[in-house]
């Protein structure tokens, strides 16, 4: 802004400098037509005008110097502009550069004329012919003033006075006076009576007359005008032996006084112009190239201020066109004129409009689909559910956390291609998903089972397809969640529920089976003969003794139907190992224990009669398996460690049996599964239960270095 | 060169002459100058060589008139400014070619008296020898403060005709000046 002020103030003072030295040479020119205005103003118009010319030249300067600069900064404009002003120059200064030359010759031509050989020579002639007008009279009276002279060096001195006026009017002299060869007057008559001192000749004419030479010219008197002065040496012969002079005065006539003054006048104003005509041709030179600079600056200036009035809208479209490639998109041009140029503006200006517009819809309808999938992402991340979308040819584009926390796996493994080599544990499911892609199923839902170490995992797999534009298929929506929890929650619920039914319906009729066994044993021990006694004894005996187990197995079974309450606390979960290791070291001695416990275990949060339980049991499928395995070792270890960044306790139980039975491998956990003769298939449950309301994880596995299987159970510290 | 004039009515005379400092300009230099009262008026006695150019010549025979100022100041000196001018007088004498009769005329413009000469020299010569010259009175001055005197001899370009002046301000031909010729009063 504050550039346009400053270069619309140099415009301003441009143009009054323009009028100012146009003015100015309009006066010059009307000085040279008028000789009291030239005396008076010619030398202050010319000094104006050199000072405007050196302003319009730096004017010039100036936007030179601005034009360079542009032209190094590459600005928008700068390269039209100096073609512009190339043009413009070249086009106004060659006319006036041509006027300039034909000025010049004209002028040297028009002043010459002024001047005629004939007019000078005439002249000269005139004045000479003044000259031997006067010459011719000059002789004359030289000539007399001579015999005068002679006439006078007889006279005696004393006689002089009154002979001297009588001389003078003989030769009709204005003034004679005689005089010493020093210049001393001696006797003077005049006839201007009013004249009371004589005039003197000059010093230079006494010395002429000392070398006795006489003195004849036309001189000005004072108060008398032109006059003939001669003067002569008195003759040293006689009575006179005096040296003195005669000056006789004589006058012209006053026509011829008149005649001689006109020429002599007009022949000095011929000269003095003759002399000053290349003074004239000089002045003339100076204001016709004073004009030629003006109209040159004043062109070039022009050139200057057009070329930048021209290609200050373009440079203006340039620099939009710049902004909108940026994305400036609110740039409006200002309308230089109601042209071309304008309309291209206004049209620019449209066009910025529109761009705008369309600018702002995209931005809300990206801002609308912005929001719509960070909703949806929120959503999505929100959801329990695993959501994988798969494009048409099934590979995977997107997925939410969820579908990674239940895959377990990374969030970024699912956009692995090789995601079945990396996780074999998924292949049940990606089989799953391709099978119901390639039939095409619009809406299909499976249930799937993936195997892990520490239990299967139950997925429930819903799919559904996306139709494009022409009902192609686009993308596939696949749902998943993992309702483990809910079948083992289901099944165990069942169980319970059968457990506890078992137990009541099994455990009310045992004890009056067991009281009626034992009184009939009571009742008819005695009193029957000794071969029926033994029968008697031996069958009531094998009643109690299977009630008994049958009530081992109805508590079992009620153990595990029993509700979780448990009283947690801080355990020393090494204590508790210890207690299980001393406890079946002395019950089995034929195992070789090997104990792996870190003394400084953390501590944990448990009940501590059911964690006693679980190594119980634990331990006594340990010896179990160990009885029917060659090598009667057990191994019991017991260590922290980091996994995710959560310290846990790892507790391991390695047997030297036979292993896990594959046939049992995948049901093992269940309640009722068991490889052995009297088991109740409940142990490994009831661990399961127990570890699982602690938090923590159990599962069994085949030793992988030697026999047998291993029971590994994860505890979370206490914090 | 000192120069002594006798007068019967002269009550003293203060005589400030600089003899042999010859002032050089370019065709003009000044000899001497006497300043001196007479009846309580300081007069000014100058003697002056002036030689005109082969262009200034050529151009008086051509019918130019010259106009030859001679410049009298009386500046009064200040220790901390330029010196102040207390008094100035111009002596002005027109110098003209008859060319009927070769004769050249001085006029003094100051008394309006005309001179006719035979010859330049004895028209230059009129010109340069100033005699008595009437100054100031003598009550002008004050006690206490010094005083300088200055004169100068030069040909007037402003009085040469309009077309001549451009050329004749920047030429050499024409830059006919003495140089300021100081003394102290």
């Amino acid at each position: 802004m504050k550039i346009k002020k400053g270069g619309k103030i140099i415009t301003l003072i441009g143009l009054c400098l323009f009028i100012f030295m146009l003015s100015s040479l309009l006066m010059m020119s009307k000085t040279l037509q008028n000789s009291e205005l030239f005396d008076r103003f010619y030398l202050g118009l010319l000094l104006f005008n050199a000072l405007g010319l050196v302003s319009l030249s730096i004017l010039i300067i100036l936007n030179l110097k601005r034009l360079i600069r542009q032209l190094k900064n590459r600005v928008i404009g700068s390269r039209m502009t100096v073609r512009i002003v190339i043009l413009f120059s070249l086009l106004s200064v060659t006319p006036v550069l041509v006027v300039y030359y034909f000025s010049l010759d004209f002028l040297h031509r028009g002043i010459d004329s002024w001047f005629d050989l004939r007019v000078e020579k005439a002249l000269d002639d005139s004045l000479e012919l003044s000259r031997l007008a006067l010459d011719v009279r000059m002789r004359e009276l030289l000539n007399t003033t001579k015999k005068i002279a002679e006439e006078l060096g007889e006279t005696n001195d004393l006689e002089l006075p009154f002979y001297i006026n009588q001389i003078r009017d003989r030769i009709n002299a204005n003034e004679l006076t005689l005089l010493t060869r020093k210049g001393v007057i001696l006797v003077s008559s005049s006839k201007d009576t009013k004249s009371l001192v004589p005039n003197t000749p000059e010093e230079t004419i006494l010395l002429q007359l000392i070398q006795n030479n006489s003195y004849i010219g036309i001189d000005l008197i004072k108060n008398k005008g032109l006059m003939i002065r001669s003067v002569v040496n008195l003759p040293t012969t006689g009575l006179n032996k005096k040296e003195e002079v005669l000056q006789a005065l004589f006058p012209i006539s006053e026509r011829m006084n008149k005649l001689a003054a006109n020429v002599q006048t007009s022949f000095i104003e011929y000269q003095e112009l003759s002399y000053l005509r290349e003074q004239l041709k000089f002045s003339f030179i100076i204001i016709l190239t004073l004009v030629l600079l003006f109209s040159v600056f004043s062109a070039v200036w022009a050139a200057f201020y057009s070329a930048r009035t021209l290609s200050a809208p373009i440079k203006d479209l340039a620099q939009g066109t710049r902004d909108i490639a940026k994305g400036n998109y609110n740039t409006k041009l200002p309308i230089p004129s109601n042209d071309e140029l304008g309309f291209l503006v206004a049209s620019f200006n449209d066009m910025t409009d529109k761009i705008s517009q369309a600018r702002d819809n995209a931005k809300n309808s990206q801002e609308e689909a912005e929001s719509q999938q960070i909703y949806l992402e929120t959503i999505l991340s929100r959801l329990s559910s695993g959501v994988i979308v798969l494009n048409k040819d099934g590979e995977i584009e997107k997925s939410n956390i969820s579908a990674a926390q239940i895959l377990q796996v990374d969030a970024d493994a699912l956009n692995n291609k090789n995601i079945i080599n990396a996780f074999p544990k998924l292949t049940n499911f990606f089989e799953c998903i391709s099978n119901n892609i390639s039939e095409k199923n619009d809406d299909w839902r499976e249930q799937i089972t993936l195997s892990e170490k520490t239990g299967n995992q139950i997925l429930m797999i819903n799919g559904s397809i996306l139709t494009g534009p022409n009902n192609s298929v686009s993308k596939h929506i696949i749902v998943f969640d993992e309702i483990t929890a809910l079948v083992q929650g289901q099944r165990d619920a069942v169980w319970s529920e059968i457990a506890r039914r078992l137990a009541h319906e099994i455990k009310n009729p045992l004890t009056p089976i067991q009281l009626a066994a034992e009184r009939l044993r009571n009742k008819y021990l005695l009193s029957l003969d000794p071969n029926n006694v033994e029968m008697l004894d031996r069958m009531t005996n094998t009643i109690i003794q299977q009630v008994e187990t049958m009530k081992v197995m109805v508590n079992d079974f009620s153990d595990y139907a029993r509700s979780s309450d448990s009283k947690k606390e801080e355990i020393e979960i090494v204590h508790l190992l210890q207690e299980g290791v001393d406890l079946f070291g002395n019950m089995d001695h034929g195992s070789k224990i090997e104990i792996d416990i870190k003394t400084s275990l953390p501590k944990i949060q448990g009940d501590e009669k059911k964690l006693r339980q679980v190594l119980n049991n634990l331990l006594t499928n340990a010896v179990d398996a160990n009885e029917m395995g060659d090598d009667n070792s057990l191994k019991i270890s017991a260590k922290v460690l980091d996994i995710e960044d959560n310290e846990i306790i790892e507790i391991r139980i390695m047997d030297s049996g036979a292993g896990i039975d594959p046939l049992v491998e995948n049901n093992l956990l269940e309640p009722y599964i068991t490889t052995k003769e009297k088991g109740t298939g409940l142990g490994l449950a009831i661990v399961k239960k127990i570890i699982d309301e602690h938090s923590g994880t159990f599962w069994l596995e085949n030793n992988t270095k030697q026999n047998g299987a291993c029971a590994v159970i994860r505890l979370p510290i206490y914090s | 060169m000192l120069i002594r004039r006798k007068k019967i009515n002269l009550i003293f005379i203060v005589l400030t002459v600089y003899v042999n400092q010859f002032v050089y300009a370019d065709g003009v230099n000044i000899n001497s100058t006497i300043t001196y009262i007479d009846n309580n008026i300081y007069y000014l006695d100058t003697s002056s060589e002036l030689t005109l150019t082969d262009e200034s010549y050529r151009a008086l025979r051509q019918g130019i008139s010259f106009e030859i100022h001679t410049d009298f100041q009386l500046l009064k000196k200040r220790k901390w400014l330029w010196d102040k001018i207390v008094f100035r007088k111009k002596l002005i004498y027109k110098l003209e070619h008859k060319p009927l009769t070769e004769n050249f005329l001085v006029t003094n413009l100051n008394t309006e008296i005309v001179n006719y000469y035979k010859n330049l020299d004895a028209a230059i010569n009129a010109i340069c020898n100033i005699s008595k010259m009437k100054l100031f009175d003598k009550n002008k001055l004050k006690k206490n403060i010094k005083y300088i005197a200055r004169v100068r001899l030069y040909l007037d370009i402003d009085s040469l005709p309009s077309p001549l002046r451009p050329r004749a301000y920047f030429s050499s031909d024409w830059n006919i000046s003495s140089q300021w010729y100081r003394w102290e009063i």
